[in-house]
């Protein structure tokens, strides 16, 4: 189980330090907390238990105590907002939720499924199209295997000291940041800051970080701003989320002149590592991916990339059809369309779905599109990506309205959207196209 | 320039009319960690300046009138 693996691991560490702007622990201190608190919560009569907590450190310690126990632990984020977490809070029935006060305990919520959570430690929650997201079952054996595989070609030492600036509601930075970071012992410094590139230059300086991971986006407006690069410490930096641009590429090299930069690719239902671009690759494929780690098999099929193997999820929670649709015969298709050269080293070209990647978020138009029809005066609405010119995808809009401006529609966006949500680029027209089934055709610039 | 900063604002934020100096960049305009980061881009650009990391905390850069004093520290307040 996650919670002995780790501990295993971490002994050799138990001085190593985890802190954040309020507190500093030991790894020691870490493994007591989910101890004690960890039987606190083996008395609670319930099989599953959400995480919302302002920082990423009480994040860890409530994970910690939830493996402890044996509950299969549901992280939200306070970062995507409260209607976010209202919906997984009912579509996976969180009876209990630990928070910044204590365990919260709502009876009214449950949902009654057949999925046996015995040995699911994680359940990680991930966009879907209709809007309602889809909690992805990672077992003990899926994040043992993919955390190992990690390690296998992850360079990083416990010399070294890694910031983590993204919430531990992401499987990339549970799995790849924080896990990664405990069987390794590294010193772990947490920003829980929004995104600001100048917040992470200062707080990489301040705490002399050397290892980083983060979105190309990310890494693209921290290279645009940061004027003296030669005098940041980062040795390590792991880029994911979304393609990487060659202006990206070039960008990072220019201001890391030293760092081993790795280009990673995975998914959530996949634990969620899948691919890794070994460092010394960087420089010569950086658009590339590389190759399947250790425990994994890959094929393309139909150009989409499919993935199997022990660290691949189990299924979404209480949602057999769309794990049908995702899960063959042990093959997860990922929806991503991907091809490899001659040197078999695998790139990712494409979504086979109209998902858009903004900064690294995953942003389904459906759902923006339902949660902007809410609004009676936007008539007809359709949300597309588009590529932007150095890095990553805008969202944009095009809608047929009732006697509104843009600035107003703009407005309504603030209103109901997640700021991350937000349209780059709007569009009113007078009507939509649509084909000859009557359907929308929807745009992507690619 | 002020009114070069103000056409930056309102194609950013979908504004039909200019901002005032007190709407705030977040919570009024819309313009999240991501975009401020284009805004600052734009300014550099737009005014051929380059502005120092020292002068980019985002605890000192909350409204557009934040954004219109720093530009000027750096076009020698030629606003």
């Amino acid at each position: 189980m996650i919670y002995e693996f780790l501990c295993s691991k971490m002994s050799y560490f138990l001085d190593k330090t985890i802190q954040d702007e309020t507190q500093t622990i030991t790894f020691c201190d870490l493994l007591r907390y989910a101890e004690t608190f960890g039987e606190e919560l083996k008395k609670q009569n319930t099989d599953k238990i959400g995480i919302l907590c302002r920082s990423n450190l009480d994040t860890a310690k409530a994970l910690m105590a939830c493996f402890y126990a044996h509950k299969t632990a549901v992280p939200l984020s306070y970062r995507y907002g409260e209607k976010h977490n209202k919906k997984i809070i009912e579509s996976i029935g969180l009876s209990h939720i630990i928070t910044d006060s204590g365990i919260e305990v709502n009876s009214n919520v449950s949902v009654t499924s057949s999925d046996n959570l015995d040995d699911v430690a994680l359940i990680m929650c991930t966009s879907g199209t209709t809007g309602n997201p889809k909690g992805a079952m990672i077992t003990h054996k899926n994040i043992i295997t993919n955390v190992t595989d990690i390690a296998d070609y992850f360079n990083v030492h416990e010399y070294q000291k890694i910031l983590i600036s993204r919430p531990l509601y992401h499987c990339a930075v549970l799995t790849g940041e924080f896990l990664i970071s405990l069987m390794k012992g590294l010193d772990i410094v947490f920003y829980d800051g929004d995104f600001h590139p100048i917040n992470i230059l200062h707080t990489i300086d301040k705490h002399n970080i050397s290892v980083m991971c983060g979105t190309p986006t990310m890494f693209y407006h921290i290279c645009a701003l940061a004027k003296k690069a030669y005098a940041k410490p980062l040795d390590v930096i792991a880029v994911s989320g979304e393609c990487m641009t060659i202006e990206t590429a070039e960008c990072l090299r220019k201001t890391f002149p030293n760092a081993d930069i790795y280009n990673v690719y995975g998914l959530t239902e996949a634990s969620p590592r899948v691919c890794y671009l070994p460092q010394e690759l960087f420089d010569k494929y950086p658009l590339y991916v590389g190759f399947p780690l250790r425990s994994l098999a890959i094929k393309i099929d139909n150009g989409e990339l499919l993935v199997k193997g022990p660290s691949v999820m189990k299924g979404y929670y209480n949602n057999p059809e769309a794990t049908n649709r995702i899960l063959k015969d042990g093959w997860l298709h990922t929806g991503d369309i991907a091809e490899m050269n001659e040197s078999m080293v695998l790139r990712i070209k494409s979504r086979k779905d109209n998902m858009i990647i903004r900064a690294g978020m995953n942003i389904y138009p459906q759902e923006i599109e339902n949660t902007l029809k809410q609004d009676p005066r936007i008539l007809e609405v359709v949300a597309y990506g588009k590529q932007r010119d150095m890095v990553g995808q805008q969202v944009c809009l095009k809608a047929v309205v009732d006697g509104i401006s843009k600035s107003e529609l703009f407005s309504i966006c603030k209103q109901l959207l997640p700021i991350y949500q937000l349209p780059d680029v709007i569009e009113i027209v007078d009507e939509i196209p649509k084909n000859a089934s009557g359907k929308i055709i929807r745009r992507t610039g690619k | 320039m002020l009114e070069q900063i103000n056409d930056i604002l309102m194609d950013m934020a979908f504004l039909d009319d200019p901002p005032s100096l007190e709407d705030k960049l977040k919570d009024d305009l819309g313009i999240d960690s991501l975009k401020l980061v284009e805004l600052i881009i734009n300014l550099e650009e737009c005014f051929d300046i380059t502005i120092e990391e020292n002068d980019l905390n985002p605890q000192n850069i909350n409204t557009v009138g934040d954004i219109v004093n720093l530009a000027s520290r750096y076009t020698g307040g030629q606003l």
